[in-house]
Order: C-alpha cells, then structure tokens, then sequence
C-alpha cells in the first residue's frame, strides 16, 4: 500500500515566479536529473514547511501575514475582532518558527499547553537533520524538578573515581545528545536551578564541563539548533528560569490548539497507530553539507539600506528614558534598571512627552545587541524562505514578534494596557507587530523615508576622513550643531532622538579631533 | 476565440501518438520527458521529435552521449529555452557525429537545411528555413496570457522595453516582467531589482503589447 505520509508539495512552491521554466543555464545532463537531485535548498525547505503543516501537525493557523494592507478584513463579534484574508501566501507561526529556526541554527522556545505538538514538533526537527526517530526520542531532555547536571551531561565512571590520583585521570561518560545537531529540551521550566546553569553554559559557550574537563557540544558537521518547550512563559513552573538561559533563546513561539474540523486526520492516525516523525520522506532529510550550505545562503541575503534605516529606527525608539538619569547619555532604562529604580515609575514621571507618541514609554527596556542580531538573521531567513531577492520591511515585521517576546518588556503601567487595548496586556506578539507598525507610520509621518539629514551626515563621515581641508571639515561641524540645535529647539525628546543626538555628537567628535590634528599637522 | 500563447513554428506540426520509445541503456527518457514538462516544454512534443529522431535512417545513436545530445536538441525544439545554448551545441555535435539525419527529423526539416539552421540560429534566434525570403511580416509567438487562463498576468502588459538579444521588460500593472524568447519556447517571470536593459536590440523583431489583450506577440517586421 502507498504510504501517505511519503507525498510532498509540487514545485515550484512559490506562485508566479516563472511560467515557462528557467531562460537559461540549463544542459543536456538536467534532463536526465531528478526533480530531487535539482532541487534548491529554499524550495528543499518550503516542501518540508507544507509537509509538516499539511500532513505533519495539523496546523490550519496562517497568523504570519505578509501583506497587511492589501489583505481583506472582516469585523467579528463586537470585541473588536477581526480576522484577514491575505492575498500572498501566510504561514503558520508554530510550525515556520521553529523549522527557520532549524535553518539557521538558532534556539526556539515553544510554549502552550499539554498536547498542542510541541514535543513532536521538536522531534520532527530532529529527524529532519537525518537522525532516526528513536535517536531523537532518546537524546530528548526531559525537565523534571530532579534533573542533575550529570543526568544532562554523564557520569564520571565510578572505577576512575576510586583509583584516579587526580581530576584529569577521571574518563567522564558524556551523554550521547550533548553533540546532536538538534538538541530539544523538554519542559526547561521545571529543571532545577543549578542545572539550568550547566544547561546555559552548553548553549551560551558550546561546551560543558564536568570533574575538570570539558566538551564541546557543537556537532563536528552541519548547523546545531536547540529547541525548548515550556507550558508558561511568565515565570511559573516548578522552577523560575535564570534570566541569563531565557535572554539565549533567539525566538519565542506559542503552539496552537487542535482545530476540531480537522478530526478526519485525528482519527486515521488512531486507527493506524501513526507517529509523523516515523514517517518523514528522504527527500526532505537535511544532510550537514546542505544545512552549512543554507545557513551560508541565507546569511547572503541581503538587507537593504531602506529596510534598515526602517529597523534603525524602530529599534531606537526604547532605551532612552527622560528621567533616567542627569547626563544625557545616562538618560537610559537600562541605567534606572541596573541602580534598582522603577523603571514604570521614571517613565511616569516624564510629564513633558506625549505617551501614545512615545512608543518607548510602552517598554521596561531596551533592546541587547544579541536580540538585534537574532532580528536580523531572522529577517534573513523568512526572505530566503519566501524565495526573495533580499530583505523586505514585511520579513522585519513577521519576525518581530517572536524574536522580541521576552526581550522587549511591556510596561504594565502604561494607559495602552490599562485603560486601551487590554487584550494585548496577556497577547504580547500582537503588541509587538502593533508597536513595529505604530513605529513605520511614525517613520513615513515625519518624512524620514525621503529626508535624513542624521543619516546623511553618518554616511559623508563614511567617505573617510582622509584629504579633508579645515574648511570642509569645519562646515561640516557647523551642519552638525544646526541639526543639534534643531532638535534642541523641539522641547520634546524621544527615544529616536536620543539615537540621532548620540550620533550626532560621536560625528562631532571625529571631525573636531581630526580638526585639532590638522591644525596641530 | 480565445487565443493562447504559443509559436508559429509549432502552427503545422502537432505532435501525435506513436509506438513506444526505443530502450536506450543508462538514460531514462520518461524521466527526460518529464523535466520537459517541469522546464516549461511541451512533453508530448519531445516525445515525438525524439522518437522520429532515433527512428531516423541511419540512427539510432550507439553512444548514450549522442542521445543525449539529440534529446537535448529535442527537448529544445519543445519549448526549452533554458537549453538553448546547449541544445546549440549538442547540435554541432550531432552534424558532426554525422546524425544529420537525426536532427533534421527532430527539428521538423529537410537534412539538407539543418546546417544552414544551425549556423544562422547563433546570430538570429527566430530564423526558421521555411521564412527566409518571406517578404512580409508575420508573427512569431504569442506569450503571456491572463491568470484565469492559465497565464502569468493579472493585468494588461503595457510598455514593453528590450532589454538585451531576445530579452524584453515589460510592465504589468505595478509590476515588472522579464521575458525571453526565442524561435521555439520563451520564459516569463518576474523581473528582479538587478533586472536592467543592456541596449541590445534584437534586429527585425518587436514585441508589441496589445490594449485588447493579455498576451504579447512577437512579430518579425518586413524585410
């Protein structure tokens, strides 16, 4: 009998892309080629996305939208609900996120309730690498409230522990998965502290250490992933999960319930007593030379200069913090933060700024530079996936939510939770989008997509200083103050002030120290 | 009526159903037959050409390159432009493994005449024997085709710009297209950012976009 776990997507996956097949760079030898020997990684990688979400996991739940304003809206209910009906292709959160995630070697947490696929999720991705099914079952990392470091990592051998003179005569017997390429650790909410901290180690540096000696944990070949799962994302479980383990995790992604007109499928895996990890087709196994390869080319794609002026200032809307400190420079969350201050309580006090305008007063803190280059790269792979030339605003947008949850901490305090939206207080992936797209109206309100005099300054200082006479270097000075000054004359700052005023200041002192050089010369 | 994009060359010869495909040892041509499809070709028309090709006087081909390089000629004749430079070659190679006979009947012409096609098709992408010397304009192909009707576009092509040998940019609605052509196939697709005109035109022939219509014909103006 057929097996019809083994059918895959036809390609090409990607509508519209060519209509009478490639114009050039074909050759006698790729006529006689199979479809699966010719296949690009990107579309090896879209098949493996509808296999799972097809036939895999049953998730009808398209949430990542790439055209919000072409898409049609119904109003539902009278909560204000409404659901859209993209026009080009949308993709399911908890199924795309982690398989990006196994792309780029990155760390995935999966939250939700018991039974919503986490776990088969993870496991799929680990046969997806070429391990068999029962390997990734066994290398799984159950948390429990007992877990000890040498559960996770081995056991010293006991013989060594009583003859050996000293640490390194000690042979530690390491656990087999410390150098899988997909490592998934089950329910990390419940692993106890001490061990959380081995755990954080071999994910932050890549080895462990036990008795003096260490391993390393990086696979010899290919690209390694981890996944976690977790029933809370709040700090419940049996154990807190150290801050230092969670800010390591690259996306955050919420599982999806069972959606009931999808029974028929339920039942006919009972009947045939179907697991879909013993069942994934070869053709969709990732041998270690293509996942180096993948990971090469989604690293390529490229981020054009008007998308990141984009992100820039999205990015630049959260550190500042009126009260934050005396010196402008210390006017930041992260230094109310680090001196035990109430960071909801400074923002409060700032009286002078107009709180639905200041998109940073919605945020605790700012963004670490590891959550910006986990931005980036996801942004990257969501646009090699899509099968895009380079990086779109909408690859930024889609990826925003999960990369930021956790990393960008609402302010509880703020009107927009307590009085406005309530439903994004406990929904913080649609705040997210909505912060990024409040920041883009923002960006083209205040004409920043024709004008940026900041940007044009950075970008004449990148031409290098060399060659330069006073005169030039002097009016360039003079630029410089007139655009201080013209904000000076506003009253009012906000976080992408504070950006722009630190820059503008670090270009004053480049030219005014090469300025005393020359005069000095 | 409604029209579909196709190429005149193709007008007079339909491709019919024949006997089975001879067994040729190392090469899957059911295989072949289907990356034609996967490559935009008409698979039943590689199926035919081939066939007449290896039931040719004097054929079948002892080398298993040889056929290849008769399939690669066939599956060319069937509308894969992405073969084009190598179906040219495999060719050559062909006339000088003296499979004259071969080609000719994969291409659909008289022995005689594959020499002279083959050596004016690498200045002149549309030359077919059976035009030369027609004395009028005619039409070439029709590409393109509204999205209901199994075609690319959703809107009309309007400014159609040429962008290199056989290489046209054509607007569609918001969007920019690329299309390549050539006397038996062409390729649609979306044009990227990189996608720039090198000033190359091609001699003799204009793509003209027609308000009434979603398709684009290729036409070659009168000598």
């Amino acid at each position: 009998m057929k097996d019809r776990w083994q059918k895959t997507s036809a390609s090409p996956t990607v509508p519209h892309v060519h209509h009478g097949g490639p114009r050039d760079g074909l050759t006698a030898a790729d006529l006689f080629r199979s479809p699966e020997e010719t296949v690009a990684l990107d579309e090896k990688l879209r098949r493996t996305y509808f296999w799972l979400v097809n036939k895999a996991v049953i998730s009808p739940f398209y949430d990542v939208e790439f055209d919000a304003a072409k898409a049609n809206r119904f109003p539902l209910g009278d909560a204000g609900a409404e659901i859209t009906l993209p026009t080009q292709p949308a993709y399911s959160s908890n199924v795309l996120l982690p398989l990006l995630t196994f792309a780029v070697g990155g760390k995935c947490l999966m939250i939700g309730g018991p039974g919503r696929g986490k776990t088969t999720l993870a496991v799929l991705m680990g046969v997806l690498s070429g391990a068999a099914p029962e390997d990734v079952r066994r290398h799984l990392q159950q948390g429990q409230p007992q877990l000890t470091v040498s559960d996770l990592v081995g056991l010293p051998l006991p013989r060594d522990l009583v003859s050996a003179g000293s640490l390194e005569e000690i042979t530690i017997a390491w656990k087999s998965w410390l150098t899988a390429r997909v490592k998934i650790v089950d329910e990390y909410n419940r692993i106890p502290t001490k061990t959380q901290s081995a755990l954080l180690t071999m994910v932050a540096e890549g080895y462990v250490e036990s008795h003096d000696q260490l391993r390393r944990t990086a696979p010899e070949e290919g690209v390694e992933s981890w996944f976690f799962t977790a029933n809370d994302d709040a700090g419940g479980g049996t154990f807190q999960v150290i801050q230092a383990l969670k800010d390591r995790l690259d996306v955050t992604v919420q599982a999806f319930g069972f959606n009931g007109r999808f029974f028929d499928e339920l039942v006919t895996r009972v009947e045939a007593g179907e697991r879909p990890e013993e069942h994934v087709p070869d053709s969709l196994v990732f041998s270690p030379d293509e996942q180096t390869a993948m990971l090469a080319a989604i690293r390529a794609v490229p981020l054009p200069a008007d998308v990141r002026r984009r992100l820039e200032y999205f990015t630049g809307q959260f550190e500042f913090v009126q009260h934050g400190g005396q010196r402008f420079e210390y006017r930041t969350k992260d230094v109310v933060a680090t001196a035990g201050g109430d960071v909801g309580a400074v923002i409060d006090a700032n009286s002078g700024a107009d709180l639905v305008v200041d998109l940073g007063a919605q945020t605790l803190n700012g963004l670490s530079v590891r959550a910006l280059q986990t931005l980036i790269l996801y942004a990257k792979a969501s646009a090699w996936f899509r099968g895009a030339a380079e990086v779109g605003v909408d690859d930024v947008r889609a990826m925003v939510p999960f990369v930021l949850r956790g990393k960008l901490l609402p302010n509880p305090q703020h009107p927009r939770f307590e009085a406005g939206d309530k439903e994004l207080a406990h929904d913080p992936a649609s705040w997210l989008t909505d912060l990024f797209d409040t920041a883009m109206k923002q960006f083209v309100a205040l004409g920043l997509d024709r004008d940026d005099p900041v940007g044009d300054l950075l970008a004449e200082l990148g031409g290098g200083l060399d060659g330069l006479d006073r005169l030039t270097v002097s009016r360039r000075l003079t630029r410089i103050e007139s655009e201080v000054r013209r904000i000076s004359k506003v009253g009012k700052i906000y976080g992408r002030d504070y950006d722009d005023l630190v820059a503008l200041k670090y270009l004053h002192q480049r030219y005014s120290n090469y300025l005393h050089w020359l005069e000095g010369a | 009526m409604i029209r579909r994009p196709g190429h005149s060359v193709n007008a007079a010869a339909h491709p019919a159903e024949t006997a089975a495909m001879p067994v040729v040892v190392g090469l899957d041509l059911e295989l072949a037959a289907a990356n034609v499809a996967r490559f935009g070709g008409d698979e039943r028309r590689f199926d035919s050409s081939l066939r007449a090709g290896l039931r040719a006087p004097g054929s079948l081909p002892s080398e298993t390159q040889a056929v290849q390089d008769l399939a690669a000629v066939a599956a060319w004749r069937a509308g894969v432009i992405g073969l084009r430079t190598d179906a040219l070659r495999a060719l050559g190679s062909c006339l000088d493994h003296g499979l004259a006979d071969a080609v000719a009947a994969v291409l659909g012409m008289p022995p005689t005449s594959v020499a002279e096609f083959a050596e004016a098709q690498r200045t002149d992408r549309f030359f077919w024997p059976a035009w030369r010397g027609l004395g009028r304009a005619y039409l070439i192909a029709r590409i393109g085709g509204f999205t209901g009707l199994g075609g690319p576009w959703l809107a009309h092509p309007g400014e159609v710009i040429p962008a290199g040998e056989g290489r046209w940019l054509v607007e569609v609605g918001e969007e920019l297209w690329e299309v390549t052509a050539d006397l038996f196939g062409h390729s649609v697709s979306l044009a990227g950012d990189d996608a720039a005109s090198d000033d190359t035109d091609t001699p003799g022939v204009r793509v003209v976009s027609i308000p009434t219509s979603y398709l684009l014909e290729v036409v070659r103006e009168a000598a």
